[in-house]
């Protein structure tokens, strides 16, 4: 009886031995990536054949998650590849854990396959080095691509065709043409604005996308010398280059939605507000926003947006393949599917998403050729990004 | 004829305590030997000793036999001894037959058992009660069908541990010559753990409890 | 030396002539006398290693993966060294010490609400003739998961929410504006306190059914304590013990809430959990090591919470126990209590509790069917099905994963429950094993549920990467395992015990071997306990949300996770789709065991049969 036992107990350490000395050898492994330069596209949809994408993008926007479950039809029926959408609360999930499966030395067969980002975490990901190598200029849809747009850059980082474009956000307001005919359409005027009608004006809580991006915004317009802030940030002049921008939010806050004790968690927030009559404007990246939720049923249908004088900030995002990716193939075949004009033309549709396309005006049909684009202002270096967040919990976040 | 011996019997507690130390005696066919004895000292752990129970705070030393064959080391339900308890225990989800058809022998088939069940209790004029819940029942009616379903068993040896302490003293009376009876028709030996003097049949041999052990008693007081 | 035994037997059959059965008979039995014994205590005790493996082997790296990443401690990246960094960025970080201090006042204040709520409305309402309808009452509100209940509540009490809609179209008056319930600490603590009131109770029921409550009343009232008096002193310090590892639960459970918080807690600051689930959210390396500091941190508040809650009991019931023997007044002490129970806390609170879920419950029915709900209309503008019809087509598989996860997940625990409580369980202690008998403390057993979950899965989700993370199904249902096996416990722990060993003894004393009489006995008559530990299980399973995120990489769609990651929209009518069918499925499960319980167990506590019975007695006797 005892020496069975003990020869389990032996049995045990020696399977705890092994399992220790494989996370030992494969931690000392480094990430090897197949190479993808001159790839036989033939042969990419041939071995795609059969493959599950599991896509990792935000989750929250029914018209998107109805869109990818289009795209996941699409792509079943003409390439054998099932999409998989993980909805995610927010992208950033996706990388921790692929940071998270780096230093567990998974070089390969990792959990994701295909992500949908931009900005800080495009950089973060570039800089962690958990790309796979540039597919970019591989895939053949990209000739559609429209390369007046600045698809190359991705918040002033270079793109290096690690990532490919997908789509074009510009940061517009949604006001009630009934209740607010004239809307502020300066940072000043929204100061005004805000202080003739307390408690009706707010913005997405930072660190979310939309908040920053309203900081963003604000700065770009109150800061002496823009151009600033497309360079990376100086631990020494950015008190001084952001100091407008407090002084700003320091009057804007007690005339605020709640007295700026309280932000709206997301941009999707802003829209219920609106709706809800608690806010008076509205923050989006998608220009077509209006169109989109007045068919959906979220907003009334006497609203209307409208960018800044200035200008809206815009960026592009990406599709990009994370370095350990299990399904490369059908990661590609499905980006590649993405940038083409009839997949493009249905991510424009009016009544649904609405999301501008990357496309040359050509190839685009539907409703989707009617997309508002506004005059846009380039985002800031992505450095910024954190900088701004970082400042903002201290000043306004406790 | 059925016959219980026991020999030898020790009771012993994980100090080494013994509560019983060499009880030997032997019970005949149709005989009734009574335990008597303060209550919840030590009698009822015989009992269950006897019946192959788990103690948990005791060792058994000494055997147990029935009609010639060692108890000691087969397991309680392959014993043949019927046990009886201060309380009826009729399965609460169980009817009255139900509870009958239980303990008939395995080798009685589905279709019988409701059949042989209910032949029990038209033996006892016990029928009406057939379909009823054993809480729709008086005291004295589920008390009679606990003894019903102990003989349906087809035991060897009945031990009765004080069975009827919980009832009034007309019903006792009455329960007490049934039970009786119903053994002496069945042959059974019979060990019987008691404290009232009045429980004990007339020919009826008697232990008193505890034997002469001082030593015992002061456990006894410690326990009690 | 079985085939010498066999030997032997067979010279000894052919001189007494035995038959074969016979025969057998002796041999098994001599058989059964050496080796099952053998057998039987090595098994056990493989069985009881293999429960204590899988319910207990996830803390082992969920808590030293969480030690190593909270200092920095990394073999991977080569990081040997340890480092404080972590917890120096977290004590820097802007707003935590007011975020602690806010998780602690939300726990606290919630956990003593609760359990002061939930006394006042049993001492108000278990004897009286309505319990039956506020114990049916309690299963469906436990159904409500903890998101869904969040959605309704939030609608009911934002400024432009039912309420204040309502008080606008009568009376014109807009309501929360200047008191903000919702996305305060207020709002938390009245949330989190009316959604474990039902906990509380559903744990007190079967605990009062043990501890006689008429007999002690009959008792005490017949030495002049009035019925007030008779709770407080000697109902509640037998209650509040056994209720220790359900006040526990809550106060863990409200210490480390992370969805409920995102939906109705503060977001300047916010709670301790929320604020690590947003840097372990983080693509920068630096919030990693902050999520795990914090979530060390969490640990530690838990561990002293967890001591508070056992000394203010020791407080009460050991040490100045003089109140429980003083008499027939009530004590100064306790005049905030009288009072509390003289405005009728037991019937505010069983109101509201019952008022709010079913409110919110409907909020979001008609939240599922509006197409437009625009302020400030007290129902929908436009109504339309289009979400249900757009849905549906796409609910049913992941209906089915998160039906199959819980059911597997819930059988499981419920079966390593029952081998526990069988092994367990002093009374089925087999002589040759009582010895070296394993009694698991009950601490032991509860701690999943007690340890902050988001703190563990940390850990286990690390453990997962390095061991092999393509078993995602594996590991999600042994992370569900893992935490629906104690409350399947604490559950089925009471009745278990309750049961009298003496119908065993019946049953064998009768002739039937134990596996017979653990069928038709046993079972059968903890069957209404066991039907509603599955439902709670299963419940159980169906609310997880980080473990099945955590470690399903996204692989395992639930109800509840598409719920979560929809809710970050803000769409109030998918929302409403997905918190109802959260609600309904544990609701079904519910009913079901009910239904179950309610045609199982001991005859005089069915209730359809009953009918019946009489029927059919009355027949018989007639014919007797």
């Amino acid at each position: 009886m005892k020496n069975v036992m003990k020869q389990k107990i032996k049995q045990i350490v020696k399977k705890i031995a092994i399992v220790t000395a494989f996370i030992a050898v494969s931690s000392l492994s480094f990430a090897q990536s197949s190479g993808l330069t001159n790839l036989d596209w033939s042969k990419v949809e041939k071995q795609a054949k059969g493959q599950t994408v599991y896509f990792y993008a935000w989750g929250g926007s029914q018209q998107i998650n109805d869109y990818l479950r289009w795209v996941d039809k699409q792509l079943q029926q003409q390439f054998d590849v099932r999409l998989q959408h993980v909805k995610v609360n927010d992208i950033s999930t996706a990388i921790s854990r692929l940071l998270a499966e780096k230093a567990a030395g998974k070089t390969s067969a990792g959990t994701i396959d295909m992500v949908w980002i931009n900005g800080e975490n495009f950089k973060n990901m570039k800089q962690n080095q958990l790309i796979t190598q540039p597919f970019v200029q591989q895939l053949p849809n990209w000739q559609f691509v429209n390369t007046d747009f600045p698809v190359n850059n991705d918040f002033t980082e270079p793109t290096e065709g690690l990532e490919a474009p997908w789509g074009i956000g510009q940061l517009i307001f949604i006001h009630d043409k009934k209740r607010t005919p004239t809307p502020p359409t300066s940072m000043t005027k929204l100061l005004q604005f805000a202080k003739q009608n307390p408690n009706k004006f707010s913005y997405p809580q930072p660190p979310s996308f939309h908040g920053t991006g309203f900081l963003k915004t604000a700065l770009l317009e109150l800061v002496e010398d823009p151009a600033l802030l497309y360079q990376a940030v100086d631990k020494n002049t950015f008190s001084k280059i952001t100091n407008p921008l407090w002084q700003y939010l320091d009057q804007l806050h007690p005339v605020s939605w709640h007295q700026g004790k309280q932000f709206p968690t997301s941009s999707a927030h802003t829209l219920q507000l609106l709706d809800d009559g608690e806010l008076d404007l509205a923050i989006s990246f998608n220009p077509n926003e209006v169109s989109s939720a007045q068919s959906n049923g979220t907003l009334a249908d006497t609203t209307d947006s409208y960018a800044m004088t200035n200008g809206a900030l815009s960026n592009i995002h990406f599709l990009s393949i994370p370095f350990n990716a299990n399904a490369k193939e059908g990661a590609l075949v499905a980006i590649n599917f993405l940038l083409s004009p009839v997949a493009q033309s249905k991510k424009g549709d009016l009544k649904q998403w609405g999301d501008p396309s990357v496309l040359k005006k050509q190839y685009i049909s539907g409703s989707a050729a009617n997309t508002k684009l506004f005059k846009s202002v380039a985002e800031p270096h992505p450095s910024w990004q954190a900088a701004l967040e970082q400042e903002w919990q201290k000043r306004y976040g406790h | 004829m059925n016959n219980l011996k026991i020999n030898n019997l020790t009771l012993r507690d994980q100090q080494g305590n013994r509560l019983i130390s060499n009880l030997t005696f032997e019970i005949k066919a149709g005989e009734v030997l009574s335990l008597m004895g303060p209550s919840g000292c030590g009698k009822s752990t015989l009992l269950h000793a006897i019946a192959g129970h788990p103690l948990n705070d005791f060792d058994v030393l000494g055997e147990v036999s029935l009609n010639g064959k060692l108890l000691n080391s087969i397991a309680v339900e392959e014993r043949q001894i019927g046990f009886l308890f201060q309380d009826d225990l009729l399965f609460p989800h169980f009817n009255i037959w139900q509870n009958l058809a239980f303990a008939l022998p395995d080798s009685i088939k589905k279709r019988q058992r409701k059949e042989q069940a209910l032949v029990a209790l038209e033996q006892h004029n016990l029928l009406m009660l057939a379909d009823k819940n054993p809480s729709q029942i008086s005291g004295g009616q589920r008390a009679r069908i606990s003894m019903i379903r102990l003989l349906l068993a087809k035991p060897r040896a009945v031990l009765l541990d004080e069975p009827f302490n919980k009832l009034d003293q007309q019903l006792r009376q009455e329960f007490r010559q049934w039970v009786f009876d119903l053994i002496k028709q069945n042959s059974l030996p019979v060990l019987m753990v008691t404290h009232d003097q009045e429980d004990i049949p007339l020919n009826a041999k008697t232990i008193i409890w505890p034997t002469n052990l001082s030593s015992i008693l002061k456990e006894q007081e410690q326990i009690c | 030396m079985t085939k010498n035994r066999l030997q032997n037997y067979l010279r000894f059959c052919f001189q007494n002539n035995q038959s074969f059965q016979d025969f057998w008979k002796q041999f098994s039995a001599s058989y059964c006398v050496t080796i099952p014994k053998w057998i039987l205590a090595s098994t056990k005790t493989v069985v009881l290693v293999t429960v204590l493996l899988i319910c207990f082997l996830p803390m082992l790296p969920g808590l030293s993966g969480l030690l190593l990443a909270a200092f920095d401690f990394n073999p991977l990246l080569n990081q040997f060294h340890w480092s404080l960094s972590g917890f120096v960025r977290l004590f820097h970080f802007p707003g935590i010490g007011q975020s602690i201090l806010m998780t602690l006042n939300v726990s606290i204040i919630s956990t003593f609400l609760s359990v002061l709520i939930s006394f006042a409305i049993l001492k108000r309402w278990y004897q009286s003739t309505h319990w039956q309808k506020i114990e049916n009452a309690i299963a469906p509100i436990l159904a409500l998961p903890h998101v869904a209940f969040a959605i309704g509540f939030a609608f009911l009490f934002t400024p432009s929410g039912f309420i204040s809609r309502l008080s606008f179209q009568l009376f014109d008056i807009i309501l929360f504006n200047d008191v903000q319930i919702i996305k305060h600490q207020l709002g938390l603590i009245i949330g989190l306190t009316l959604k474990e009131v039902p906990f509380i109770l559903f744990m007190s029921i079967a605990l009062l059914k043990q501890l006689n409550i008429k007999q002690s009343f009959q008792c005490a009232q017949s030495l002049g304590f009035n019925k007030h008096q008779v709770w407080l002193k000697i109902i509640f310090p037998q209650w509040l013990p056994k209720m220790r590892f359900a006040i526990i639960a809550i106060m863990a459970y409200s210490l480390s809430v992370v969805d409920v918080s995102l939906i109705i807690g503060p977001s300047i600051p916010s709670t301790l959990p929320v604020m690590i689930w947003s840097w372990l959210n983080d693509s920068d390396l630096n919030k990693h090591l902050m999520a795990a500091s914090g979530a060390l941190v969490l640990v530690f508040i838990c561990v002293v919470l967890v001591y508070t809650v056992i000394f203010i009991e020791w407080l009460l019931l050991k040490k100045w126990v003089s109140w429980q023997f003083s008499g027939r007044k009530t004590l100064t002490t306790f005049k905030g209590i009288d009072l509390l129970a003289r405005i009728g806390l037991g019937n505010l609170g069983i109101v509201s509790v019952l008022l709010m879920s079913s409110v919110s419950l409907i909020m979001i029915v008609i939240w599922s069917l509006a197409k437009r709900w625009p302020y400030p209309h007290i129902l929908p503008s436009k109504w339309s099905l289009q979400f249900w019809q757009s849905e549906l087509p796409y609910l049913f598989d992941t209906f089915l994963t998160s039906i199959g996860l819980a059911i597997l997940s819930a059988s499981i625990a419920l079966l390593l429950v029952l081998v526990l409580l069988h092994v367990n369980n002093r009374n089925n202690a087999n002589k040759c094993n009582q010895k070296r008998h394993l009694l698991i403390p009950l601490i032991l057993i509860v701690t999943p549920i007690i340890a902050p979950q988001l703190s563990i899965l940390l850990g286990m989700q690390l453990a997962s990467i390095y061991l092999g993370a393509d078993n995602f199904y594996l590991w999600v249902l042994w992370s569900h395992v893992f935490f629906v096996f104690p409350y399947i416990y604490l559950s089925l722990d009471g009745p278990w015990r309750s049961f009298d060993q003496r119908f065993n003894k019946v049953g064998l004393s009768l002739g039937k071997s134990p596996f017979f009489v653990w069928r038709s006995i046993k079972m059968p008559l903890l069957m209404p306990a066991m039907s509603i530990a599955m439902a709670v299980g299963i419940s159980v399973s169906l609310a997880q949300f980080l473990p099945t995120l955590m470690l399903g990489a996204g692989r395992i769609a639930t109800i509840t996770t598409e719920a979560v990651a929809l809710s970050s929209g803000q769409d109030r009518r998918v929302m409403a789709i997905y918190a109802l069918l959260q609600t309904i499925t544990p609701l079904f499960f519910f009913a079901l065991a009910l239904f179950i319980a309610k045609r199982t167990g001991p005859l005089e506590s069915r209730q359809t049969f009953s009918g019946f019975n009489k029927r059919d007695s009355l027949s018989v006797s007639r014919n007797a």
